[in-house]
């Protein structure tokens, strides 16, 4: 009986609660420049208002039997290019460049050959020496 | 003594492809990894460096395949494109003496390889051709096979003293065990022909019309030795635009049209690298100004006697604002300064409502282009050192010197009066590095190198583009293509001029 008078004061309560008529209804996403005038904003010491970024180059070069030079241009995934000059490829070399803040990957020309270098955070890194392991020891 | 990788008989330098003069080309495992060898152009297959077992130095070779094939293409070391001499091959080789397994046989194969144009394979590789065996004598297992053999292969008469090049092929093969071929200290008569910048193929004929070391297919001005090639900012193909508001230090209407600018820079450099020119394209787009504003940029870092002239800009000579040096640069600047233009509207008079394209209803009166050429003194500044950041634009307003408007964060030249730092809006302050930004950090000027169209007279530029706070107050993270993006929900063209 107990039992009985308790399911009934929970069935009715949950009743009761589920009538209520939200007082808030959701307004739905209110863009802050619904609110915030131009002068009212507060925008952080370090932001530097630029759509741009200064990337940081690092090429470390390959020591070559003999010298090698050619042309080394850098440009971005769209083929437009930023930047050339002549390298020589035993030498390592850092250059800064300022591309769109959204520039994920360079591409990186030398001679006929075109490398991928991902850009992560301000630094795109570059070896002509390929990354491989290689002293063994003889079984 | 054992020879370095490096040791040339005789080395003569070379620019770009073309590659001359090595009597030997040596390995021997010392100076480099297998992927540096590689990259110069070597083929070190299934090939590792090992430091036991050496046969000299701290480092040799050794096969690297744990299972022993006869075929000759399964480990090798394969040299780079070679003009061949005469005489003989030489290297040293030994067993590993494992006794895992049952070794049947060891063996070492030389042969050549000729360029072959037409060849469908990426390195123009034409037949192999076999010219030397030499087989490991029993016992091939265990102290008593390790025993180092001195080997010396003569160059085949087809091939030796050669006009064309070829490659020699050292293959280790063998059938049964686990043993490995160590070997070392090779040297082969002949010179390099490969071109690590070409995917190693043989070296071209260096065909440089002008001399100055960069040869025609890659050299910009292939028929001025001055001149080699161009860098640009923001990019080849495109302009940025630089927008200011010039009622510095009070905060303006942030309309960012009151000087508006469209540039392209650049950057000429020489064979050495150095830089010879900085060519500015500037579009004068729009002044929504009241004030006379003239609009120039510093070479940040750069000193003013880095610079021999500067042409194509328009400051008169009678400028009460401007001061203009001998080299065309502006005096008293410790960085060299170029003023591009005086006055805004010296170049493109005001229109009927004064202004010049910030009202939509007015008439529209064609941009001026200015092309102004900063030609270096000779050899001084490395394009190493002359990044893009250098360019630190500004405006001068109202006619008067001092008020210098840069953007955020941007150093003043000497020539800006600092004492109106401080004033009205402006929180700029020199000891904590804070330059032009109100005390919430708003700016005086925008520099978009992606470029950008403007906000109508009077329109705050958070009015006409819809997410340009939210962006800001994300710090740059949010909303990056607030300027781009042309989805009604991002802007109001009505106010985009």
């Amino acid at each position: 009986m107990k039992n009985s008078i308790y399911i009934i004061l929970f069935l009715v309560a949950g009743i009761l609660v589920s009538c209520v008529k939200f007082p808030n209804p959701d307004p739905g996403p209110v863009k802050s420049t619904d609110k915030i005038t131009l002068g009212d904003v507060k925008v952080s010491d370090s932001f530097t208002w630029s759509t741009s970024k200064s990337v940081d180059v690092l090429i470390t070069g390959l020591p070559t039997i003999v010298t090698v030079k050619s042309t080394l241009s850098l440009s971005l995934q769209d083929g437009t290019r930023l930047y050339s000059l002549l390298h020589n490829m035993s030498q390592d070399l850092k250059l800064s460049i300022i591309v769109p803040s959204e520039t994920t990957s360079l591409t990186l020309k030398y001679g006929s050959m075109v490398y991928n270098l991902k850009v992560i955070g301000n630094k795109a890194e570059f070896s002509f020496i390929p990354d491989i392991p290689e002293v063994i020891e003889v079984p | 003594m054992k020879k370095n990788f490096f040791s040339i008989l005789c080395t003569v330098v070379i620019s770009s492809t073309v590659v001359l003069g090595q009597s030997t080309v040596t390995i021997d495992a010392e100076t480099s990894s297998v992927a540096t060898y590689n990259a110069n152009c070597w083929s070190l297959i299934q090939q590792a460096r090992t430091a036991t077992l050496i046969i000299g130095g701290a480092y040799s070779l050794v096969n690297n395949n744990t299972t022993p094939s006869l075929d000759i293409t399964t480990s090798y070391v394969k040299t780079p494109w070679m003009k061949m001499g005469s005489g003989n091959i030489t290297f040293s080789a030994r067993l590993s003496g494992s006794t895992t397994g049952t070794t049947l046989s060891r063996a070492i194969v030389v042969s050549y390889i000729p360029y072959d144009p037409s060849s469908l394979l990426p390195s123009k590789e034409g037949p192999t051709t076999t010219f030397y065996t030499y087989n490991f004598l029993p016992p091939l297992t265990g102290t008593a096979s390790q025993t180092i053999q001195n080997l010396s292969v003569p160059i085949p008469v087809e091939i030796a003293n050669s006009t064309g090049v070829y490659k020699i092929m050292v293959s280790f093969i063998g059938d049964g065990g686990a043993g490995r071929i160590i070997s070392d200290n090779y040297i082969f008569p002949g010179t390099y022909g490969s071109d690590p910048s070409n995917s190693c193929l043989p070296a071209e004929p260096f065909l440089d019309a002008d001399g100055d070391g960069v040869q025609n297919n890659q050299d910009m001005y292939p028929a001025d030795a001055s001149r080699a090639y161009n860098s640009y900012y923001p990019s080849e193909v495109s302009y940025g635009t630089l927008a200011f508001e010039d009622n510095w230090p009070a905060k303006g209407d942030y309309d960012f049209n009151d000087v508006v600018v469209d540039y392209r820079m650049k950057t000429v450099t020489n064979s050495s690298n150095f830089v010879v020119e900085v060519i500015g394209e500037f579009i004068l787009k729009a002044s929504g100004a009241i004030f006379n504003n003239g609009f120039g940029f510093q070479l940040d870092g750069i000193g003013s006697d880095k610079i021999s002239g500067v042409t194509g800009n328009s400051v008169s000579p009678s400028s009460p604002v401007f001061n203009i040096a001998p080299n065309g640069v502006e005096s008293g600047q410790t960085y060299a300064t170029c003023i591009v233009f005086d006055n805004f509207f010296n170049i493109i008079p005001r229109g009927p409502d004064k202004l010049v394209n910030t009202i939509k209803e007015s008439s529209y009166i064609y941009p001026a282009e200015l092309t102004v050429n900063i030609a270096f003194v000779a050899n001084t500044v490395p394009i190493t050192d002359f990044s893009s950041l250098a360019f630190n634009f500004f405006i001068v307003a109202d006619d008067t010197r001092g008020k210098e408007i840069h953007l955020p964060n941007r150093l003043p030249s000497n020539l800006a009066n600092t004492s109106l730092f401080g004033l009205k809006d402006d929180d700029s302050s020199i000891s904590l590095g804070k330059y032009y930004k109100t005390v919430n950090n708003l700016p005086w000027g925008l520099n978009i190198i992606q470029g950008f169209q403007y906000p109508v007279e009077l329109a705050p530029i958070n009015d006409a583009y819809l997410y340009f706070i939210e962006w800001a107050e994300s710090n740059g993270t949010a909303k990056t293509d607030w300027f781009s993006n042309m989805d009604s929900g991002y802007r109001n063209q009505l106010k985009i001029y």
